[in-house]
Parts: structure tokens; sequence; C-alpha cells
């Protein structure tokens, strides 16, 4: 694959007109979860409470988002034949998404789920606690010297400004509050 | 102006207190600025809970504060290790760094510095007299008017920078979309809300906030190479000499023109500003040969522009109540939580923070500048932090301040929602600025809306009746087609070169 986006461009690129109506794969399934994700929201508007005119005074709740989900879909629309333009202007759509997602960034997801999880379990200070030891470790960091007092020391300020500074009550969780 | 306003609101940021939150907000602006990756609105998002016990004031000026300093904040790395901390300090990259590696660092920093804060004062009197005035001409402003100005905000979207205008325009709708969640104010009828109490006051911009800037920039980094950066070894600052400042002067005050004036139009921001501001320092030079390879003018036009564009930016988000930028856009939603109503109203029901505001950021442009320069240095190792604990930090930030806001878990499974989904969209081109903004917009746009089709009996041929109203929908398709038109004028501009070039009877 050629790095240049122009480059990619030119490949089977044709005439101007011809490579503003080609379609990008990537770009057709985005359009397509855009335009379902409307039309869901859109059927949705249909389980609004109808309000009497008198009293809706002639604004039904649900055609203003209607009208901003209508607007959505027709620039949804536009989207699967935008790549091939932006290619020819040096503009690469597909530079962010070109590889899969990388194993480290689906681990990182799954430990912020757990974490906000097991928050009101365990508390803020553990959970806190955890998540500076666990973050660092999955990102590759093994120097012990540095992670030590960081695990110790920054939820330990971090809570102790918001709960005696700005008295935030955290979820006190198995372990109890320290600072809350 | 009132002066009872005027003193009120200096007043209000001229106690120790004041002036110390001030100089904090400062320094986290400079030092976030100077972190490649973590950004001025980040930090803004971030420190949004922390003002929630505040006097409103003195916490919309902090975030002023933040957002000037965090403008100036990204030059210093640009400069030192060719690593622009803020999308903005790219431009003063293209010709800071090639200064820096002539061994002029020094110099190059302190016609950074000087061209930020001539840019950044001069743009601040501007503000101050064009706000009021832009309010005052909006008051008059009818619903069908306010809501053709508030679409006008939004189309321009369209003309942002970045990749592609239909992906900021759907992210700007679905933020229109998501601010109708809750009930409808006219008729008290729930939307979206899926038979949850907890959606019946709607999603709360915060932690959405917290969530598209801080979560999803946090996964970004998650599989980002570590870099190793560059240490400087020695950085003694040097104010631009006489000669320095007769060849910038004028590039400053044309780069302070531009920089405002895009500042004020909603939705372009301080990037932008830079950019443009480079490219028109490049051609009113009269050395453009030298941009690239360290011209002094390549970095007082970006600077001064950028700056000035972040004082620009706070004239339609205070008088108009539509953001200049992404930034502003986290401010205006900051000014909402605060119980301000910003608009044309805010001026008249609270003037005092107009003047607040702008004494905070005429502080901060003068504090940068000792902070920023005195600390040059400092400031560069900054980013010698591993990313293994800056981004775990500012994951614990995010979580306890999305937390704190209202103290309940709701908000923070919202902000880790909203980092997800803002991630995935990220990877597609969708950008959290538009989504904020039209997120912010939505309420004043459906508002109007509402009112106008009261008024207008459910006729909505009646919006096109107002020539203000008709004004902003023809500069709305201007600024919708704004893509299409340049790619035309592109288009030929190349075919004119290329007949240009053809041999003479071909």
């Amino acid at each position: 694959m050629p790095s240049d986006p122009s480059d990619r461009a030119g490949h089977g690129g044709g005439a101007n007109g011809a490579s503003a109506l080609r379609v990008h794969p990537v770009d057709v399934v985005v359009s397509g979860v855009v335009l379902v994700l409307c039309a869901l929201l859109y059927w949705r508007t249909f389980y609004f409470d109808e309000v009497p005119s008198s009293l809706a005074q002639n604004v039904q709740p649900a055609t203003f988002p209607r009208l901003v989900l209508i607007c959505t879909m027709v620039f949804a629309l536009i989207l699967p034949f935008e790549q091939h333009r932006k290619l020819a202007r040096g503009i690469d759509l597909d530079a962010e998404r070109s590889e899969a997602l990388p194993g480290i960034t689906w681990a990182t997801m799954v430990a912020l789920l757990l974490f906000v999880a097991a928050l009101p379990t365990l508390g803020a200070l553990p959970a806190l606690a955890l998540i500076t030891l666990l973050l660092p470790l999955l990102w590759g960091e093994r120097r012990w010297k540095i992670i030590i007092p960081y695990v110790l020391l920054f939820p330990i300020s971090i809570l102790f400004l918001f709960a005696e500074v700005l008295e935030v009550t955290f979820p006190r969780g198995l372990t109890g509050g320290i600072f809350y | 102006m009132e002066f009872d306003a005027i003193v009120t609101g200096i007043s209000l940021i001229l106690t120790p207190t004041g002036l110390a939150l001030i100089l904090i907000s400062v320094l986290i602006g400079v030092i976030i600025g100077a972190l490649p990756g973590l950004s001025s609105t980040m930090a803004v998002a971030l420190l949004l809970p922390f003002t929630v016990g505040m006097d409103p004031i003195l916490a919309i000026s902090m975030m002023a504060a933040l957002y000037c300093a965090g403008t100036f904040g990204g030059s210093i790395t640009a400069i030192l290790i060719n690593a622009p901390g803020a999308p903005p300090a790219v431009a003063t990259a293209l010709d800071g760094y090639p200064l820096a590696q002539k061994g002029e660092a020094g110099r190059a920093l302190g016609i950074a510095a000087i061209s930020s804060i001539s840019g950044g004062l001069m743009s601040l009197v501007i503000f101050i007299f064009a706000a009021p005035l832009l309010a005052d001409i909006a008051l008059s402003f009818r619903p069908q008017e306010y809501f053709a100005l508030t679409l006008f905000g939004l189309s321009m979207l369209a003309a942002i920078s970045g990749k592609s205008a239909p992906r900021n325009l759907i992210a700007g709708f679905l933020g229109v979309l998501v601010s109708t969640v809750g009930i409808h104010l006219v008729t008290g009828v729930e939307r979206y809300t899926f038979g949850t109490t907890f959606l019946y006051d709607g999603i709360d911009f915060i932690p959405v906030l917290i969530g598209v800037f801080a979560i999803a920039e946090l996964l970004r980094m998650a599989s980002a190479d570590d870099k190793t950066m560059e240490r400087v070894k020695k950085v003694a600052v040097k104010l631009p000499s006489m000669a320095d400042m007769r060849r910038i002067w004028a590039t400053i005050l044309r780069s302070t023109g531009l920089g405002t004036f895009i500042g004020i139009l909603p939705a372009e921001g301080t990037t932008v500003a830079a950019i443009m501001g480079y490219n028109e320092a490049k051609r009113w030079s009269k050395h453009p040969e030298e941009f690239g390879k360290g011209s002094i003018e390549g970095i007082a036009g970006p600077e001064a522009a950028n700056n000035a564009g972040a004082g620009g930016a706070m004239v339609p988000t205070l008088a108009l109540g539509i953001p200049g930028s992404g930034t502003t856009a986290v401010i205006l939603a900051a000014l909402i939580m605060h119980g301000f109503r910003p608009g044309p109203f805010l001026t008249q029901e609270t003037p005092e923070i107009l003047y607040a505001i702008f004494g905070a950021m005429f502080i901060a442009n003068f504090a940068f500048l000792a902070i920023g320069l005195a600390g040059a240095k400092v400031f560069s190792l900054i980013t010698l932090v591993p990313r293994t604990f800056l981004w775990p930090s500012v994951f614990c930030l995010a979580m306890v301040g999305a937390y704190a806001y209202q103290q309940q878990m709701l908000d923070v499974w919202t902000m880790l929602a909203a980092g997800l989904i803002g991630f995935i969209a990220m990877r597609h081109g969708f950008g959290p600025a538009p989504f904020v903004m039209g997120l912010v917009l939505g309420g004043l746009l459906e508002k109007n809306w509402s009112q106008a089709m009261i008024i207008f009996d459910s006729d909505w041929t009646m919006f096109f009746q107002s020539w203000i109203a008709n004004l902003f929908f023809v500069l709305s398709i201007l600024s919708l087609a704004s893509p299409f038109i340049s790619s035309m004028l592109k288009a030929v501009a190349r075919r004119e070169a290329a007949a240009g070039h053809q041999p003479p009877g071909d």
C-alpha cells in the first residue's frame, strides 16, 4: 500500500467524476451504523406521548428530534463517497483505523470497565490504588521504584483533595473510608 | 460600560485567593499545553468538577486563564523539542524548532512569548469592547433570528478544522440529539428516557465532556509508542531585539487581527487561527524563502494568531452563548453548570463576569510570560513524564471528577460510556469538539425553534420573513457548502495552472 494518500487516490482513480462516486467499504459500514442508529431513534419518537394541540402549542415533543435525525441521516449518506475525494487532497481518513485495535487497547477498555464496576464494592481508595498499579503494569511499566511511591501517594493525594478540601463523599466499599 | 460592574468583576479576582487560583490555573495550563496529547480543552473539562463549590465568577475566570496559558504552553515544547504540546502549536514548530536547532532556542522562545502576549492582549481589548456591543445587538434578536444564528454556529462545523465536514456535522447533530434526552420543556413529555428515572433531567454535560476529551484520548494513547523525548540541556531565554521587533511587529498586528476574527467565528478555533497566521506571515514576508528554516516571522505569525484566537473565541461564547472553539464550548457548559445564562442576557444580568474574565485573561497573559519563560527548561522536561504514569493519573482525575460533580456512580458510567463511544468514533474521523458544541448548543437551538414555532402558529415559512434570519440562513448554506466551494476553487486553480504551462499554440 503506498504511503502517500494522494498516490492511493490515484490507483484506479480514473476521471474525477468517476472517482467522486466511488464508495469506500469501511465508510459504507460507518454510514450504515449511523443510519440504523438514527432509524431506531426515529422509530422511538413514535412512542413519545402525544400531547393535545392546545397544550403542546403546536410543538409536539417528537418534532425537533425528528428534524435533527433527518439532517443527520442526510449527512450520513455522504460518508461512503468521501474517502476518495479526501485521498486526492492528501487526507487519509483510514490513517487511524487502518489497523485493527491492538490488544493493549482492548485490555485497557476491559480494565476501565472492571474498575468502574468494582469501585462501589472495593471503595474509592483501594480501587484507585488498584488502577494506578494495574494500568502502568498493563502498559509495560516495570520500574518498581517509581510504581510503588506512585501507587501509594497519588490516589491518597487525589482523594485527600476531593474528600477533605472539596468535601466529596466517595463510596466506602468493603474497606470503609479513610478520608471520606 | 458600567463602572460598578468593572470594579466588581476586577475586585473579585484581585483577592489573594483569586490571584493564587488564577496563577495555579496558568501553571496547570502551561504544563498541560506542554504535554503532547493533553489539551487545554481536556484540562478545562477536568477542572470543572473542582469548581463546583467555588465562587462561580472565580471558577470561570480560572478556566479562561487556563485556556490562555494552555494555548501558549504548547509552543515551548514545539520550539525546544519539536513536540507541539497542543494542536495550535504545530505551526509554531515549523520555524521554532529549526531556529532552536541553530542554537537560538532562547530567541525563538522570546519571540513566541512576546508575540503571544501581544496577540493575547490586543484581542482582549477587542473582546471587552466587542462582547457588550454584540450582546446589545443580539438582545434585539427574536427567537427565529436566534435560531438562525445558532444554526449558523452549528453549520460552521462543516468549515471547522478536521478531516471531514460531514463527520463534524454528524457529530454536532448527534450532540444536539443527546441534548433532547429528558423531559421536554414545553410539554413535559419524556424523550429517550427508556423508562428510567436517571434520564429525566437529561444527560449531564460534565461526565460526557470528561469522557469524550479524557477517556477517549487515554484509549488512543494506550497503543502509542513510547517516544524518547530529547532532554534540553540549556535554555537562556532571550527577549527579541529591536531589530527583531522591527521585523515582526507588522506580522504580529496582522496575525492578531486575523486570529481575533477567526476566534470570533463560531466553531473555529485557535488551531485554524495559528495555521492561517503562519500562511499569511509567509505570504506577506519579504523573506518567504526563510520559512521552514527558522524564520522569526514564522514563529510570530502563528503565536500571535492563536493567542488572539483565544480572546476572540470568548466574544461569541459570552455575548451570544455560541462557542467560538472546543475549549469555549466547555467553558460555556461551565457557565450553565454554575447557573449563568450565557448569551446576550449575561452581560445584562451579570456584567461583572465579563470584566472578571477580561481581568483573568489579562493577568494570565503576563503570568504565562513569566512562568513560561522562567521555567521553559522545566516545562520541556515535563514531556519526559512517561505515558505509563501520565494517563493513569488522568484517568483517576477523570473518574474522581465525574463522580464528585453529583456524587453518584451513574456519572462515572456516563463518563466511561462517552469515552468508549468517543474513542471508536474518533478512529472513524468523528471529532469530540463538534459533538460537544452540538451538545451545548442543542438546548438553545430547540428553545428558540420552539418559541418561534409557537409564535408563528407552526407556519415555518415565517422563519424567512426576517432579513436577519435570512442572512444567517444564507451564511449557514455557504458554510455547509464551503468544503465543496474550496474544492471547486482549487480544481479551477489547478486547471488554470496546467493551462498556463502548456506550450504556445498547443
